[in-house]
């Protein structure tokens, strides 16, 4: 599965990627979208549940914030950085199996502001 | 390649690592369901080694997996009859009734980077379970990604997750298995879907004493399953007692976090339109479907393996209506199975 831009015009740029598991994308107002890599889905398998981070919430990063399950297991998601959490994607929660359908589109995870300009970027590692 | 191992060659044996293995024996509840959460702690944290533990509750609960929430989870009416505590587990799955007649084994451990979590390394820890059941004579095998089974039946669910550094999985025996107080606590759209559930359970559900005609004993089964995990090569364990620190890490971390409402209750998600009103899975690829009906607060309820339907019901809205079946091959019939197929199944 090759990455992708998402579905609607979201993202001033291409995602770009923080370790192996998660892609981010600057929105126009400032915001990070987060969402899991493909190689991540990939190596998850079915989705069978995913809760968002709290919106509103900051966390620290490396803080647990997020969860999926697939096949009885349940990884914890951590925040990249610090920062505070806009939106959780109700898409991906309602329906987890749109992260595996479109993990560029309309399975991202959440939205964030770092807690500091360049936070996000001096993570990026390549392209998402 | 440099070193000690080049100079054995290649085809030197490993010895496996040595593993904490921790009897809790019977014990309340909550420390036999999450105690694995502060030991998980202290692995996590390089504080204490791998560890096996074993445990048994000494009275009833009901756990809850992860993502599950109590209100979508359990009947209310069981809930004020039989109040007996209710623990949300770390790790995934779905709700199970659990008492003294289970044994349950836990595996908590630093995960290795270069292994994914998951179904894979859940059949590598759950095999020699199977295997120190097989060693006492009673057939246990493998239905991956994480059933125990004798002849299809499910005598051992397992799950995973990961906590606080660490990585846990576990699992438990059916010593016996209360199928109608499995039935009962389910949360359920109509009452005339509580003897689909039973009937369901019976079909698919066993336990050692059903297979055996004895009850396990737990001890020497604990010892068959430390013994297998040391002949499949993945650790020899030593015993051991816990530590002050998990101890005191249960005390002050573990207990009031299960403690809490939110915790403990956890506010539901809302789910997307157009699928099952209630999603049951029995074990396995065996499971229950409910969808809306065609007429308002009728229902449509398919049991099913996998993704195919093997019976199709209709229940009116009334709360003393039984259930009627579709014949196969009816529109109805065709219309659920299309549902059913639309949606993610039991795989």
């Amino acid at each position: 599965m090759a990455p992708r831009p998402p579905e609607e015009p979201t993202g001033d740029g291409p995602a770009c990627r923080i370790g192996t598991d998660l892609w981010y994308r600057r929105e126009p107002d400032g915001t990070f979208r987060i969402g899991l890599t493909d190689d991540a889905v990939r190596r998850a398998g079915t989705l069978a549940q995913y809760r968002g981070p709290e919106p509103g919430r900051t966390y620290l990063g490396g803080e647990p914030a997020a969860s999926i399950e697939s096949e009885k297991w349940v990884g914890h998601l951590a925040l990249p950085v610090d920062g505070t959490v806009v939106e959780s994607n109700p898409a991906a929660e309602a329906d987890p199996r749109t992260i595996n359908r479109d993990p560029y589109g309309a399975g991202w995870l959440y939205r964030m502001r770092p807690s500091a300009p360049g936070l996000l970027e001096a993570r990026t590692e390549g392209p998402g | 390649m440099n070193g000690p191992a080049a100079r054995r060659g290649s085809g030197a044996r490993r010895e496996p690592p040595v593993w904490r293995r921790i009897d809790l024996g019977a014990c309340p509840p909550l420390r036999a369901q999450a105690f694995a959460e502060s030991v998980a702690h202290a692995v996590g944290s390089g504080e204490a080694p791998n560890t096996l533990l074993f445990a048994r509750p000494d009275a009833t609960y009901i756990s809850l997996g992860f993502h599950q929430s109590f209100a979508e989870e359990i009947d209310p009416d069981f809930a004020a009859r039989r109040p007996v505590p209710v623990i949300r587990r770390v790790e995934g799955g779905g709700t199970t009734w659990l008492d003294p007649d289970q044994g349950f084994y836990q595996l908590v451990y630093r995960p290795d980077p270069d292994a994914a979590a998951g179904p894979e390394e859940l059949g590598r820890l759950l095999r020699p379970v199977a295997a120190a059941a097989r060693a006492r004579g009673v057939p246990l095998t493998l239905r991956p990604p994480s059933d125990l089974v004798i002849h299809g039946r499910k005598i051992s669910g397992n799950a995973g997750g990961d906590w606080d550094g660490a990585r846990i999985v576990v699992g438990g025996i059916l010593g016996r298995a209360d199928r109608d107080r499995m039935a009962d606590l389910l949360r359920l759209p109509h009452p005339g879907l509580r003897p689909i559930v039973r009937a369901e359970l019976a079909r698919w559900i066993t336990s050692w004493a059903e297979e055996t005609g004895y009850d396990p004993d737990w001890a020497a089964l604990a010892d068959a399953v430390a013994a297998a995990y040391a002949q499949a090569g993945l650790f020899r364990t030593r015993r051991a007692e816990p530590l002050p620190s998990e101890e005191a890490h249960f005390r002050r971390e573990t207990v009031p976090r299960h403690a809490a409402k939110a915790w403990r209750e956890l506010t539901p998600i809302p789910r997307a339109g157009g699928g099952p009103t209630r999603r049951l899975r029995i074990a396995g690829p065996h499971g229950i479907l409910v969808f809306p009906g065609p007429t308002p607060g009728s229902l449509r309820v398919a049991t099913v393996d996998g993704a195919e339907v093997r019976d199709a019901l209709a229940l009116g809205p009334s709360p003393t209506a039984r259930p009627r079946r579709l014949p196969p091959g009816s529109p109805a019939f065709s219309a659920l199975a299309a549902a059913v197929r639309g949606g993610p199944g039991f795989d």
